[in-house]
């Protein structure tokens, strides 16, 4: 699944997704939408926005997590702070893309992911 | 593989609507930065001219506008600074600088040279930059 407000970049990650042969299940371009779409869709794995409308990427993961321990959610962002990474990481994210991604990278973390294990 | 993410970063349709999405960001940070008429009107305004700002640096670099993708990061840290910290002396004559080179590198073809422009923004706010 895709939660971002931009629909280039979320058509670059579809894009990306397709090359892995990864199935799209869902997208969602606000913080609302992403939980209750996460919910109905069950994805194996959340590209989730940080900065997004009505509900912020790090609410909507935690009220995710809430819901779903297990859920497998990789925080995207364009804020390189260490701040925000920690914030990321503590709040139960398994890992954290800096935009502008490297594409490779992007497909290289969900692999890992899905792949069972933490990055 | 290296050439198949070549092909999706350069595809038409993603910079079509790239550039759609970036020329937007520009114009709401214009509509903003009309509205302000100082530095405490910039600091009264900042999570809203971050919020603009973010997403030009995100995005920006990933259709080759790398140089509009520089400024906005530059300026991305001096609202944040100016979020955390309050009211910055000559943040509003620096933003509306960089909103003017933005717009111009945006629609230009020609490649510009920013160098004397990120060391003016560098040398400004060198307590920000130096840390």
């Amino acid at each position: 699944m895709i939660a971002d407000d931009s629909d280039a970049i979320r058509m670059v990650l579809k894009d990306i997704l397709d090359i892995g042969h990864h199935e799209l299940v869902a997208e969602a371009t606000n913080g609302f939408e992403t939980v209750e779409k996460f919910i109905e869709t069950k994805p194996d794995l959340l590209l989730l926005d940080m900065a997004m409308p009505k509900k912020d990427g790090i609410n909507a993961l935690k009220e995710i997590l809430a819901a779903n321990i297990n859920a497998k959610i990789v925080m995207i962002t364009a804020s390189d702070s260490v701040n925000t990474m920690t914030t990321c990481i503590n709040a139960g994210a398994l890992a954290y893309l800096l935009k502008p991604f490297n594409f490779e990278d992007v497909l290289k973390t969900i692999t890992k992911i899905l792949d069972g294990a933490k990055n | 593989m290296k050439i198949v993410f070549s092909l999706v970063k350069m595809s038409d349709h993603f910079h079509k609507i790239a550039r759609q999405e970036i020329q937007e960001e520009l114009d709401n940070l214009k509509q903003i930065l009309l509205q302000c008429n100082d530095d405490t009107d910039i600091s009264n305004n900042g999570n809203k001219i971050e919020k603009h700002l973010h997403k030009i640096k995100g995005l920006a670099p990933m259709m080759g506008q790398n140089n509009v993708g520089e400024i906005a990061k530059l300026n991305d840290a001096i609202l944040r600074h100016i979020i955390e910290n309050g009211m910055l002396g000559g943040a509003y004559q620096i933003i509306n600088e960089s909103l003017h080179m933005m717009q111009e590198i945006f629609n230009d073809t020609n490649k510009k040279n920013i160098d004397e422009f990120r060391t003016k923004i560098r040398n400004t706010f060198s307590h920000i930059f130096n840390q």
